[in-house]
């Protein structure tokens, strides 16, 4: 038995790069599906994408959750244009509890951060609303 | 080339996995298409080698008048077939042929808030389009004009991409009657 | 008075003459056999209960189906089990002689109220004896690893909602323990050491262990091994031991074990590149089985495109699982999409297809066919085998 070492990513375009230039019909394609075309989710198992991300992402690693969860991390969409959807999430749906200073996701954040697994999300979840590190 | 969908009720009812084997009846001349020209389209580029055939053949009927001045896009085809280009992912019965239509829930049963979201191109246009695929949950199964597209479709452990998912998620009861195919915008091409 | 019709259909009152001489002819016929009537006990009806299941025992089920026990040797049903029309597999305990149905039941049939239980069934009367709530989450695909052992005393029953979980259920006391979140991680397969892996959508696969209270006590993930976009492993895993064998949607063969690390084999192709030049390809519903015992490994093939990964087998090919060689080929009567095979040393190979089902049983090492089972069901979508004698 010979103990796998992590697979290098595909030099290729990612097949599932079917991609628009709009990051809204990126959102509908990868993301609409469970959590609606405007957000709302079904809570508590579908999360609402309205208002809350924004609140997590100005906790103590709130931002780097967000681009851990399963649903981004394994979403089909290459680095940058997944921060181009979370993006678009973030101002479209949580404007109002989006931090002043809210810097935009860039596609080398969301590379360092959605290859590192998550394995327990909703664990993860409550430990940085309970503000534990 | 296949335009109406006439099944034995054995062939109906056929369903793979929870839907077990529903097998689409297409003909092997547009099964084979080219591999060349879907591998440059996206995954669901299925119809992308239908298209093609589409043009050239250009004997298919248009859409009722009725049914082509509902759609905001340009419609080729009849959708009661499983060769309907909005159903190039499509897993399950066609609520066209079930008491619905294409964008509608039969009487009595609830559109699911949870679907699954694809891409088909359209033949007449040649523009890809967001079809979410939403099923219609409540009552037991249709039965009718089963169809299973299994272009790109992934195991459940990768379920945004899987067909055989019971969809019928956020729903007073989650039987399984039949699937509509909703368009949702342009894909905008590929990126 | 009564009425006859004759054959013209207009009706002809017997008279109570007519009647007394058909009485006293069938009253002869009576009294002629007057003794022996009269020592005639009525039969009374009996209601069977099953011996001590066998390996070559099975049960298949269907979708809207039920599922059915069968015995492949006598080739005859030995008695249904109730179900749900949502559930995809049971649990078999030949030690504590159960069977473990999960199931959601709606009031109303379709509709109305719905809960969701696990219903314990003696496995001797094949009857329900019990019962436990779960969360209302089972999942609704129809996939045999939706309930399984973990340890000796729990079950795992896996939940989608769409989001991904699996509730604990403990059959020694015939409580619910827990529900696990495992967002991004599908199905229950038993471990060793009171563990489960599953199948990750990051081309990953993660193993959760309980405690002796049946609660999450750790998890652990292994490194990614394949890509589930470019080449994803079927969701249906076969056991080998302790360990799992994956394959992929292109043939590749993955054994993962579990230590106190995840290990996970380089694959090997199912299929040689003359194989992949004529374009052949496996695929099914339930592909593939392996029977550890004489180390033979099945899979169901057909030539085909990409995507082709749920059409039916016309073939059906038996591999030495060490050698990776092709023992001996069926080319099957008619496509069938799901296959399994006893766990035993002198293993039988089910064939599943058909509408109705037939059950074609072989002898798994040399492929000789010995029988069918006909009128099995209908959509069956897996076999799941009795081991035999117990745990």
């Amino acid at each position: 038995m010979i103990l796998m070492s992590a697979a290098a990513q595909a030099e290729e375009p990612h097949p599932e790069n079917f991609l628009s230039e709009e990051p809204e019909v990126a959102y509908w394609l990868h993301c609409a599906g469970c959590h609606g075309l405007e957000g709302r989710g079904i809570p508590p198992e579908v999360p609402s994408l309205i208002n809350e991300p924004g609140r997590i992402e100005s906790m103590p690693g709130g931002r780097e959750y967000l681009l851990r969860v399963p649903g981004v991390s394994q979403a089909g969409l290459d680095d940058e244009n997944l921060a181009a959807v979370m993006n678009y999430m973030m101002y479209e749906f949580n404007s109002a509890t989006l931090a002043a200073d809210f810097a935009a996701f860039s596609a080398a954040e969301v590379a360092q951060h959605r290859a590192q697994v998550l394995q327990d999300p909703l664990r993860r979840r409550s430990e940085i609303v309970a503000g534990v590190q | 080339m296949r335009v109406t969908c006439r099944h034995s009720v054995a062939e109906v009812v056929e369903m793979n996995r929870f839907l077990d084997n529903v097998v689409s009846r297409l003909d092997t001349s547009v099964a084979t298409g080219t591999r060349t020209l879907a591998k440059q389209l996206s995954r669901r580029g299925f119809l992308g080698r239908l298209g093609a055939l589409l043009v050239g053949m250009g004997t298919l009927p248009l859409l009722p008048v009725a049914r082509a001045a509902e759609s905001q896009i340009p419609e080729l085809g009849d959708p009661q077939s499983c060769d309907y280009w909005r159903y190039c992912a499509f897993g399950g019965n066609l609520c066209s042929c079930c008491g619905g239509s294409m964008t509608s829930c039969p009487p009595g049963t609830e559109l699911s808030p949870v679907t699954w979201v694809g891409t088909c191109q359209n033949p007449v246009d040649g523009k890809h389009y967001l079809i979410s695929y939403n099923d219609c949950c409540g009552k037991t199964m249709c039965g009718r004009c089963g169809c299973h597209r299994t272009e790109g479709d992934k195991p459940i452990y990768y379920p945004s991409k899987s067909n055989n998912i019971l969809w019928c998620f956020g729903t007073q009861s989650h039987a399984y009657h039949c699937t509509v195919a909703l368009v949702l915008s342009e894909a905008n091409g590929p990126g | 008075m009564i009425s006859v019709f004759s054959r013209s259909g207009s009706t002809r009152r017997l008279t109570v003459g007519t009647l007394y001489r058909a009485c006293s002819v069938s009253f002869l016929l009576l009294t002629a056999t007057a003794g022996y009537a009269a020592d005639f006990e009525p039969e009374l009806g009996g209601v069977e209960t099953l011996s001590e299941p066998g390996p070559h025992w099975l049960i298949t089920m269907g979708f809207l189906a039920g599922a059915y026990v069968w015995d492949a040797d006598s080739g005859e049903m030995k008695g249904k089990i109730n179900i749900s029309d949502y559930t995809s597999a049971v649990g078999i305990d030949e030690a504590r002689g159960m069977i473990y149905v999960p199931g959601s039941y709606y009031s109303r049939g379709t509709y109305g109220e719905r809960s969701d239980v696990l219903v314990f069934n003696d496995l001797k009367t094949l009857s329900a004896v019990a019962e436990v709530e779960v969360p209302k989450k089972l999942a609704a695909v129809f996939h045999r690893a939706v309930i399984n052992p973990v340890g000796d005393r729990f079950y795992g029953l896996y939940n989608m909602t769409p989001a991904m979980s699996v509730s604990i259920v403990d059959v020694e006391k015939r409580r619910f323990v827990e529900e696990i979140s495992t967002a991004g991680c599908a199905f229950v397969y038993p471990l060793s050491g009171r563990r489960f892996m599953q199948l990750c959508g990051d081309g990953t696969v993660q193993v959760i262990s309980l405690g002796a209270d049946g609660k999450e006590s750790a998890r652990m993930r292994s490194k990614q091994f394949f890509d589930p976009d470019t080449d994803p492993v079927f969701d249906f895993a076969v056991a080998n031991g302790d360990n799992w064998i994956l394959v992929s949607y292109q043939g590749l063969v993955y054994e993962v074990s579990v230590g106190d690390q995840i290990s996970v084999t380089k694959p090997w192709s199912i299929l040689t590149d003359e194989d992949i030049e004529e374009g052949w390809r496996v695929g099914g519903s339930e592909p593939f089985a392996f029977n550890a015992a004489t180390g033979i490994f099945f899979a169901l093939t057909h030539q085909g495109e990409d995507d082709t990964h749920e059409d039916e087998g016309t073939h059906l090919w038996a591999l030495d699982f060490a050698t990776q060689r092709r023992g001996y080929t069926i080319e099957l009567e008619e496509p069938v999409g799901v296959i399994g095979v006893s766990q035993d040393a002198q293993p039988l190979l089910y064939i599943v297809g058909g509408y109705p089902n037939t059950i074609e049983v072989h002898d798994a090492s040399t492929g000789r066919h010995i029988r069918t089972i006909d009128e099995a069901g209908s959509y069956a979508g897996h076999v799941q085998t009795f081991s035999g004698g117990g745990r």
